[in-house]
C-alpha cells in the first residue's frame, strides 16, 4: 500500500463515530488531568485501563493516546495560572507562563501554548507517518541480539537524560530489573522470589506498581503540605496572539516541534527533557535572554511545542519496535497486549487499521484539542478551584478501582500500597522513578533477548558485535557510558 | 539528616547482598548460557555496588540537597500520610467482606473528615456521590465486576 492509501485507511478508522467519540473522551479527560495538579497522565492511564476492557483495541489505544497528549495541553493551564505544573513536562512553562499571567497576559500564554501544541502535534504526526513504516522495515531484521542492544541503549539513554543523581537513577534501574524478575521464569518455568505466595507467580502487577509509585506516592507527597494555591483571578485577557507575537513564537514552535519529535524517539528521553532543552535553546538563541523568566512568549511557545511533539515521537518505537521508551507508552503497550495485539514490526502487517488508525487519530485529536482548548480555557480554570482536600479521596478511589479491576484480587491493592510507600520515600530522597518503571517493563524482554542470543551463539558474547545493527547500537551505548563517566569525573574534580 | 541518607545507602548494600544470596540459589549459568538467576544476580550486585558508591561519595559532603531532607516530614504531615495509608489498608482488607460500595464510602468519609475536616453534609454528599458514580460507571456501565460484600452490594 502507498502512503496515500495508508493515510486513507487511517482516517477511515479514526473518523468512525465510535473512534471519534473515544478520541474526544480521551482529549477531554487528558486535558482535565493535565489541568488538575496531583494526578499525572501515567496514573490516569493506569486507572482508566479497566474502561478500555469493553472497547476494541483501536478505540482503546485512541482514547488512551488522547489522554496522553491531552494532558500535555492541559498541563500548561495550571503552570500559567497557578504556577503549579499539572504534569512534569509543564514545569518549564511555569517560568515565563506565570509571569505572563501576572502581567495580565494569561490568555495569551494559554493561547500560544495551545497553538504551539497544535502545530507541534501536527508536525510530529507527519513525522510519525513517514518514519514508522521505515523503522518497521528495519525492525523486521531484528533478532535477539538487536533487541538486547536497543534495550541496552534505552537504559543508557535514560541515564544520560535523567535529572538529579545518575547513580541513584542507575540504582533505580537495577531495582526495576530485579522486580521484573519476580514470578515464573518464562524459559525454565521455575519460581523466582515468590516466597511461596501464589499471587506473585505472575510477578508484581504493572498497573499496581505504577498506581502505587506514581498515584499513591503523589498523594502522600501532597499530604506534606496543606493546600496553598494562588489562582490568578484577574482577567484572562485576549487569547489569540497578534501578528508580532506570532512572529516571535513561530521559530521557537518550529524548533521545539523538531527537537521534541526526535527526543521522543529516544527511549527514556521523552517530553520532560524536550521541554527543558527547548527552553535552554530558545534562551541561548534569543537576542534578549534577560527577558526569559520575566514573561517571554518564546519561553512558553518552545517548551509547550516540544513536549507535545515528543508524545508523537514516543509512539514510534512503541508501534514499530514494540519497545516502550517511557512509562506512559509502557501502559499503552499493556493496553494493546490486554486486547491481544502485540505491538512491534508485525503490527503494521497484521493490524494495519490499528497502526494507521492511531496515527490518524493524532491529527484528529490535535484539531479537537485546539477547538476545545481555546474557548474552554475559562471552564478548565473553574476545575482548578476544586479543593485538593475534596479531590484526593476521589483520586485514591480511582487508584483502588484501577488496581483491583486488572486481576480482580485484593492482593494487588497491597502491592499498590507497598510501592506507594516505597515511591514516596524514594521521591523524598531525590530518586527518579522513571528508570525503575522502564526497567520493570523492559526487564523481561531484556532478559529473554540476552538468554536467547547467548543460546543461539553457544554462549559466545561476540554475537552482539558480529551483527551490524546490534554492534552499532552497543557502540553508541558505550560512547554514552564514556561521556557519562567523563561528566562524573569532571564534576568530582570541580568539587 | 545525613545519617538518614547514609542509612538508605547502607540499606541498598544489604538489599543488593540479599538479592545476590537469593539468586545464587537459582541457576546462574548452565550449558545453554545464562540461567534464571543470572539477571537478578547482576541486578543485586549493581544495587549493592551503587549503594556502596553512594555511601562513599556522601562521606566527604557536609550537606547535599538530598541529605538536608529529614527521613519523615513534620508531625502533622506524618499523621496525614499515615491516615491516608491507613484508609488504603482498610480498603484492601474490607473490600472482599464489606464490598466496594460500603468500604469505599467509609474510607472516603474517613479521609474527608480526618485530613482537613469538612462539614458532615459535605462529607456525606461527596462520599455518596463519588462512590455511587464510580460504582455505576465501572460496575454498571463498563461491567468491571467490583466486589459485593456480605450485605449483597
Amino acid at each position: 500500500m502507498g502512503i496515500l492509501e495508508n493515510v486513507l485507511l487511517g482516517f477511515g478508522t479514526a473518523l468512525t463515530p465510535a473512534n471519534l467519540f473515544y478520541c474526544l473522551v480521551g482529549c477531554l479527560v487528558g486535558t482535565l488531568i493535565g489541568v488538575l495538579p496531583g494526578i499525572g497522565p501515567l496514573a490516569t492511564l493506569s486507572m482508566l485501563l479497566p474502561i478500555t476492557y469493553k472497547i476494541d483495541a483501536t478505540g482503546s489505544i485512541i482514547m488512551l493516546s488522547g489522554i496522553f497528549y491531552g494532558s500535555m495541553y492541559g498541563g500548561s493551564t495550571t503552570s500559567v495560572l497557578v504556577n503549579i505544573p499539572g504534569e512534569a513536562a509543564s514545569v518549564v512553562t511555569c517560568m515565563d507562563g506565570y509571569q505572563m499571567a501576572r502581567q495580565g497576559r494569561a490568555g495569551l500564554a494559554l493561547g500560544i501554548a495551545a497553538i504551539g501544541s497544535f502545530i507541534a502535534g501536527t508536525i510530529s504526526t507527519v513525522g510519525l507517518n513517514l518514519l514508522s513504516p521505515l523503522l518497521v522495515k528495519v525492525a523486521l531484521k531484528f533478532g535477539p541480539p538487536e533487541y538486547f542492544a536497543v534495550m541496552t541503549l534505552g537504559f543508557v539513554a535514560t541515564m544520560f537524560v535523567i535529572g538529579g543523581s545518575r547513580l541513584k537513577a542507575f540504582l533505580m534501574l537495577c531495582l526495576g530489573l530485579f522486580v521484573s524478575c519476580i514470578g515464573l521464569d518464562t524459559v525454565s518455568g521455575a519460581q523466582r522470589f515468590t516466597f511461596g505466595i501464589p499471587n506473585l507467580m505472575n510477578g508484581a502487577d504493572l498497573v499496581a506498581v505504577i498506581m502505587g509509585m506514581f498515584g499513591v506516592s503523589e498523594i502522600l507527597l501532597n499530604m506534606e503540605e496543606t493546600e496553598n494555591r494562588e489562582i490568578y483571578t484577574t482577567s484572562i485577557g485576549r487569547i489569540l496572539p497578534n501578528r508580532e507575537e506570532m512572529r516571535a513564537a513561530l521559530m521557537p514552535i518550529t524548533r521545539g516541534s523538531v527537537l521534541g519529535f526526535f527526543l521522543g524517539l529516544l527511549p527514556g528521553a521523552g517530553n520532560v527533557t524536550s521541554s527543558f532543552l527547548s527552553y535552554g535553546i530558545e534562551r541561548r538563541l534569543s537576542k534578549h535572554p534577560e527577558r526569559f523568566g520575566k514573561g517571554a512568549i518564546e519561553g512558553v511557545a518552545g517548551p509547550e511545542s516540544a513536549n507535545n511533539a515528543a508524545v508523537a515521537g514516543s509512539m514510534i518505537p512503541l508501534l514499530s519496535l514494540g519497545l516502550p521508551g517511557a512509562p506512559v507508552t509502557a501502559v499503552l503497550m499493556g493496553a494493546l497486549i490486554i486486547h491481544g495485539v502485540q505491538p512491534g514490526p508485525l503490527l503494521l502487517s497484521r493490524h494495519p487499521e490499528i497502526f494507521w488508525g492511531v496515527i490518524a487519530s493524532f491529527y484528529v485529536g490535535n484539531v479537537m484539542l485546539l477547538i476545545l482548548n481555546l474557548p474552554l480555557i475559562n471552564i478548565w480554570v473553574q476545575f482548578l478551584k476544586i479543593p485538593y482536600r475534596i479531590l484526593f479521596p476521589l483520586i485514591l478511589l480511582l487508584c483502588v478501582i484501577g488496581t483491583y479491576s486488572t486481576n480482580l484480587n485484593t492482593f494487588d491493592l497491597w502491592v499498590m500500597i507497598l510501592f506507594g510507600l516505597m515511591g514516596y520515600l524514594l521521591r523524598r530522597r531525590g530518586y527518579e522513578l522513571a528508570p525503575f518503571i522502564l526497567a520493570l517493563v523492559l526487564g523481561p524482554m531484556f532478559e529473554q533477548s540476552l538468554r536467547q542470543a547467548l543460546t543461539l551463539s553457544a554462549q559466545d558474547p561476540m554475537i552482539f558485535f558480529s551483527h551490524p545493527i546490534s554492534a552499532t547500537l552497543l557502540g553508541i551505548s558505550l560512547i554514552l557510558i564514556a561521556v557519562l563517566g567523563w561528566d562524573a569525573w569532571r564534576g568530582k574534580r570541580a568539587e | 539528616m545525613r545519617t538518614c541518607e547514609q542509612a538508605y545507602n547502607i540499606l541498598w548494600v544489604f538489599l543488593g547482598t540479599a538479592i545476590c544470596l537469593l539468586s545464587v540459589q537459582l541457576t546462574l549459568w548452565d550449558e545453554s548460557g545464562p540461567g534464571n538467576g543470572f539477571i537478578p544476580f547482576v541486578a543485586g550486585v549493581l544495587i549493592g555496588v551503587s549503594g556502596f558508591a553512594l555511601f562513599v561519595l556522601e562521606l566527604p559532603k557536609r550537606s547535599s540537597p538530598a541529605s538536608r531532607q529529614p527521613f519523615l516530614p513534620n508531625r502533622p504531615a506524618t499523621i496525614r500520610i499515615l491516615l491516608v495509608v491507613g484508609a488504603l489498608c482498610f480498603m484492601a482488607m474490607a473490600l472482599s467482606t464489606l464490598g466496594f460500595l460500603l468500604s469505599a464510602f467509609l474510607a472516603t468519609c474517613f479521609l474527608l473528615r480526618a485530613i482537613e475536616p469538612q462539614k458532615w453534609w459535605v462529607v456525606l454528599v461527596v462520599a455518596s456521590v463519588s462512590c455511587v458514580a464510580a460504582y455505576g460507571l465501572f460496575d454498571g456501565l463498563l461491567q468491571v465486576p467490583l466486589p459485593k460484600g456480605l450485605l449483597g452490594f
